[in-house]
């Protein structure tokens, strides 16, 4: 068999964390004539090198330490296209450790190496995937050509020729079908296999077929048979949530991907995807949890983005809000280190920075932390100024941080704002709640006000009454009672200190504003008065 | 952490630990003069034994616990060479042959079947047998390995169901540990299966038949 295994120009690279480990499959390639062969000590180290270069054989432990798997260095390399189908992807595993990551991966490996491997056991391993993937090379090169019909033609071909291809032709073929939507040819394919062998990709992908045949719950019923056979088989999780969901049950759908991601916690997108379920499902913990992961993990990925930070912190505002309090330290500094992230990761992008500051001023806010929630909301404001065309959703969000810090001014006046624009339909319930709140503190910030002026009316500091009145008639809900005490202070003023032509004018307004007051009316007495003291007052100044 | 728990600790550390020593016996006997390569052999052997038990070990503790040992593609022929090879090194005295056959692959668990016939092949050589002969069949979807060997058969108590024989030397626990690994590999309802038997000319055979 040696003499079947030609590593002398191939070009290799070894990827492992341990350098005992690296430095013991290097010297074993070399020692398989391998000539040509680099290594990398981490994921981020071999995906960098399998961006620069074509490498013909990756042997890549799945464990890597901190940062990327062996798993997501395989699916950034196929994902990117930076690993021709033609060259070998072999991963290599602890003992037995492989049943965790097959049938975890979208891009499946070549192989599977497994730990401890000798010398030979290396070399015939590695003669088996090299020959598979020369006599399969005719299907491989036309799919890196696109010609997909060739690649088909091919393994059809293959087959008929060297039956002992069947296997491994029949897979690509299968997934050749499938990517072109010819069900019925992949299922021939699959069930041609299935007599065979009891492969369980084969079986996967029968089910796979009958699903988009139209029949969903066959297909449910053929992924649990699978499933008790190979409970690790993650793939299969994964369309028995699709097909739940498909019938509209969210929570079995939920439960599904729960599994999954017990199974395989690393993929990105499983994790995103059991996130946004749990949130349809009201399930704030497992989305929480699920956002957490999707932004640890997604962190040395090409799946990274700034929404996974931003829905991690609303599923954590949730569980913010639903706790009794003894874990909300933890969560809000969680939510702290998430956000300071985010920033750092996302500077110079005005939009995330202005995100990440209402979220921090809503989770201050939340922990009643008035001081902090309103330095964020000074930066979100600012952000938001920077910001060219703000969205309708941006400018709703300020609206509500100010509502939070009670600044009711800029509430309202970015109310008027919105106003002005064209609210999307499903943001209305939104802008009605901001309205309520500024509406209802309104009247009793109002009132507050009103107090605050009778207090320093009857300690004769008129002055100070004027401003707290004049504040309190700033709403447009200020009753007659706060509008005539506001009048009483402006006339006391003049009387006790001295003429103010502005205030006097100011009293004829709030008059206006009055209307008329019944004589049945309470108050009628105290207007009358009031009106005569001001006729009195612009009389004798002249007026 | 209790008492099992780190029982299995200890021993994937050893594990590891064989795992180095190995490769490293591999690369010093590369490297030493040819004068010294029989005394490198001899270690070596004794090496590769213990890494087999260590990892019999393992197994059976994970069958035990439940563990999941999921099939995958694998060549019956690079199975049978694999088990030769390490035999060779552990029995030198004894003669291994291949009858070679189909070379399409199969799906079963690798790990476990070598593990099954490497112990069929040293129960044989405990039981002093001199000839030893690996063989694969296909009959549609069913694989059959056997192995059959020149020695003195079985008893009638094992040819009747005993299994935990007394031999002197060996676990005795081969045929047990080889009938755990044929019942994992099932197909639908069809399980797989260990039978015995002694060849007409004389000797054992051992047939694991996987679905």
């Amino acid at each position: 068999m040696n003499s079947d295994l030609q590593l002398k120009n191939k070009r290799v690279l070894v990827v492992d964390d341990l350098v005992e480990a690296r430095s013991a499959m290097k010297s074993m390639m070399a020692m398989l004539g391998a000539e040509n062969v680099e290594t990398a000590r981490d994921g981020r180290e071999a995906t960098d090198m399998i961006m620069e270069k074509d490498y013909d054989l990756v042997l890549s432990d799945y464990n890597l330490g901190k940062g990327k798997d062996g798993q997501q260095v395989l699916e950034e390399a196929r994902h990117t296209n930076r690993l021709k189908a033609t060259s070998v992807f072999i991963i290599v595993t602890g003992e037995n450790a492989v049943d965790k990551v097959m049938g975890a991966l979208e891009h499946e490996p070549d192989g599977y190496l497994t730990k401890p491997y000798t010398l030979s056991i290396l070399r015939e391993r590695l003669t088996r995937l090299m020959v598979i993937k020369d006599t399969l090379k005719p299907i491989n090169q036309a799919i890196d050509l696109g010609d997909i019909d060739w690649a088909i033609s091919m393994a059809h071909n293959i087959i008929q020729e060297n039956p002992a291809y069947l296997l491994p032709a029949s897979r690509i073929l299968g997934k050749l079908h499938l990517q072109r939507q010819e069900y019925s040819e992949a299922l021939e394919a699959y069930n041609t296999v299935l007599e065979q062998r009891p492969a369980i990709w084969a079986r996967l992908g029968q089910a796979v077929c009958v699903y988009h045949l139209g029949d969903p719950d066959k297909a449910a019923t053929l992924l649990r048979e699978i499933l008790i056979d190979h409970p690790l088989y993650v793939q299969c999780h994964d369309w028995l949530a699709r097909i739940m969901l498909e019938k509209e049950k969210k929570k079995e759908a939920q439960q599904e991907l729960q599994a999954a991601v017990a199974i395989s916690p690393r993929g990105v997108l499983r994790q995103i995807e059991l996130g946004r379920l749990a949130v349809e499902n009201d399930d704030h913990q497992v989305a929480q949890t699920a956002f957490e992961q999707a932004m640890r993990l997604g962190r040395h990925s090409c799946y990274k983005s700034s929404e996974n930070y931003m829905n991690f912190i609303k599923a954590l505002q949730h569980n913010l809000g639903n706790s009794d309090g003894k874990d909300n330290k933890i969560l809000c500094s969680k939510a702290m280190r998430a956000l300071d992230e985010v920033k750092q990761e996302y500077a110079g992008h005005n939009s995330v920075i202005f995100d990440a500051n209402i979220a921090e001023s809503h989770t201050y806010h939340m922990v009643k932390d008035k001081q902090r929630s309103r330095t964020s909301a000074d930066k979100a404001e600012e952000m938001l100024t920077r910001i060219k065309d703000p969205t309708c959703e941006q400018q709703i969000q300020m609206t509500e941080i100010y509502v939070d810090t009670e600044q009711m001014d800029k509430a309202k006046d970015m109310l008027a704002v919105i106003r002005e624009r064209e609210v999307p339909s499903d943001l209305l319930n939104r802008l009605d709640l901001i309205k309520q709140q500024v509406e209802g503190t309104n009247s009793s910030y109002s009132a507050e006000l009103n107090t605050r002026g009778v207090g320093f009316y009857e300690k004769g500091k008129y002055a100070e009454a004027i401003a707290a009145f004049d504040e309190a008639t700033k709403y447009d809900q200020a009753g007659a009672s706060v509008l005539l005490n506001s009048i009483q202070a402006k006339v006391s003023y003049i009387e006790t200190q001295q003429m103010d032509l502005k205030q006097l004018k100011d009293c004829y307004r709030l008059f206006r504003r009055i209307g008329t007051i019944g004589q049945e009316d309470e108050r009628y007495g105290r207007y009358e008065k009031l009106r005569d003291s001001c006729e009195r007052l612009r009389r004798s100044a002249g007026i | 952490m209790d008492f099992e728990q780190l029982t299995a600790a200890v021993i994937h550390d050893l594990k590891n630990q064989m795992q180095t020593l190995v490769t490293e016996s591999e690369r010093i006997r590369q490297a030493v003069p040819p004068s010294y390569t029989d005394s490198m052999d001899a270690l070596l052997k004794r090496t590769r034994g213990i890494q087999s038990e260590i990892s019999q070990l393992i197994t059976l503790y994970q069958m035990k616990s439940h563990s999941i040992f999921t099939s995958d593609e694998a060549w019956p022929q690079s199975t049978l060479r694999m088990v030769t090879e390490q035999a060779l090194v552990q029995y030198p005295g004894v003669q291994i042959h291949i009858t070679e056959g189909d070379d399409s692959p199969g799906f079963y668990n690798d790990f476990l079947v070598q593990m099954a016939l490497a112990c069929m092949v040293t129960n044989s050589v405990q039981a002093g047998a001199t000839e030893v002969r690996l063989q694969v069949k296909t009959e549609g979807g069913t694989l059959m390995f056997s192995v059959s060997d020149n020695g003195p058969g079985f008893p009638d108590n094992i040819l009747a169901g005993e299994r935990i024989s007394r031999r002197i030397g060996g676990t005795g626990l081969g045929l047990y540990f080889s009938e755990l690994v044929a019942r994992h590999h099932h197909r639908g309802q069809q399980k797989g299966h260990v039978s015995l038997s002694n060849n007409p000319e004389g000797g054992a055979q051992v047939t694991l038949t996987l679905p």
